[in-house]
Parts: structure tokens; sequence; C-alpha cells
């Protein structure tokens, strides 16, 4: 028969008692002592009316609920990546390769999972990120457009020029139509 | 750390990595996670039990995107069999 798990007591209350011992370790910053007493202690005394936990067990609850938690975190982290990746696509484009999304992907887990960061701003962030690379790459397109335009204009100017000798007149063109 | 608890390390690691997926995370935010959870390890520490978990295949390693000289992890099919069968997932 499989051993019935030390904590199996704690977490097969309900949830908002399960939460409120979290709770207790959390925002109370209480020993593990104290969660004990509170436990064990009647309703009508100020205590959850549990009844007697062990140490090893409550630690195991405890742990449950800290991991619980965390993986919520990077569940989010990871969905607020993608999400922000998806949104900074739809607004911008398609401006950046593939390695560099993986990259800030994987920028955006990292600093959420770790508390570094709001979801919003990293959001913000990405946004501002793919729309300064998409104005970067019409900025260089205007660039060789204009040098494009530049060189034809003086390509037209060669070929009207009477004063030069047929062959300069061929280099000329060349030179404009990079030939 | 005692058997029972690198167990329960190397089982948190997985469901870690299982939730960011299919991002993959670098060692120093699992061992950021790690104390969270309630284990104080060291970055090497960390780097030996993934490298364990790599060695039973349940666990991958790649190049960050951005910086090839950062190590990342991410699940493996095996280890999310693995999770699965233990009920874990």
């Amino acid at each position: 028969m499989r051993k019935r798990r030390a904590d199996a007591v704690l977490l097969n209350l309900p949830e908002a008692t399960q939460r409120e011992i979290y709770r207790l370790e959390v925002e109370e910053s209480l020993t593990l002592a104290d969660i004990q007493s509170r436990l064990a202690m009647p309703e009508d005394e100020g205590g959850l009316g549990v009844g007697h936990v062990s140490i090893g067990a409550l630690s195991g609850f405890l742990r449950h609920w800290r991991s619980m938690q965390w993986r919520a975190r990077l569940q989010e982290a990871a969905a607020t990546a993608q999400e922000a990746v998806d949104d900074g696509i739809a607004e911008s484009g398609d401006v950046m390769d593939e390695a560099i999304l993986a990259g800030i992907r994987e920028w955006i887990v990292d600093t959420l999972a770790r508390g570094q960061m709001d979801p919003k701003d990293a959001k913000s962030l990405v946004g501002l990120v793919l729309k300064g690379r998409q104005q970067l790459l019409e900025a260089r397109k205007l660039e060789i457009l204009e040098k494009k335009a530049a060189a034809y204009d003086k390509t037209a100017e060669a070929v009207e020029d009477d004063n030069l000798t047929p062959e300069e007149r061929l280099a000329a063109i060349r030179e404009g139509l990079k030939i | 750390m005692n058997a029972q608890q690198k167990q329960i390390v190397r089982e948190q690691i997985l469901l870690a990595l299982q939730s960011a997926a299919p991002v993959t995370l670098p060692t120093g935010t699992l061992q950021s996670g790690l104390r969270i959870v309630g284990f104080d390890l060291s970055e090497k520490e960390v780097e030996y039990e993934l490298e364990y978990l790599q060695g039973k295949e349940l666990v991958r390693m790649k190049r960050a995107a951005l910086s090839r000289n950062i190590r990342r992890w991410g699940l493996t099919s095996a280890g999310i069999d693995y999770l699965e069968e233990k009920g874990l997932d």
C-alpha cells in the first residue's frame, strides 16, 4: 500500500484554509512552530482548529504551496512572453528574426520569473523594441531609395550632357546604374 | 541534502521546466526558484543536479539565444513522461 503523505491532511483542507496557512508564513512571517500552534488552536480562540500537525507535515505542505506559486509565476511569465512577442509582431510586422524573438522570450521569462519586472512593463518594452526596429528598417529603406534616386538623376544628367565623349557617357551610365 | 531532499529538488526542477515550456530556463532562475521553494543551493549545486537529470535524459541543455555563454535548460519528452508517471504534472 502506498504510504500516505505526511502533509495529506493539510492538502485536503478547504482551499481557503490552505491559503490562510500559507498566508501566515508569507505575509505574517510566522515560524513553523507558531503556525503549528495556530493550527492546533480552536477557531473560537483565534486559531484554525485543524488540530495537531507535525512540523514535518507542515513543512511539506508549505513547500508544496511555495512550489505552486513559483510554477504559476513561471507559467504566467511564459504566457506573457509569448503574448508580448505576438502583440509586437502584430503591431510592427515581422521585423526580427526568430533567434532574436527567442532571445526576447527568454529574457522576459527570466525577468518575470525573478520578479524583477511587471508583466505590463515587459510587454510595453517589447512593443517599443519591435517598433524601434521597424522604424530603423524603414529609415534604412528610405536612405537606400534616396541614394538610388540620386544615382539615377546623375545618370540622366550624363545622358543629356553634350560635353561628354561617348566613352565618358557610357562610363557615367555604368557608374550610375552600377553595371 | 539527504536522498529524499535531492529527489524533491530534482522533481522541483522538472516541474519548473514544465511550467516555463516552451521557453527554457537558465540555472540562475532555477536556483532562485528553488530558494523560494525552500532549498538554498549554490549555482554549482543546481548545475550538478541539472547535469544528473541530463544524464538521465530528463532535461536538455541549449545555449541562450542572445548569449551563447549562458546555458539554458528544458524538459525532454522523457522528462514529461516521468512527471506523468509520478502524477506530478
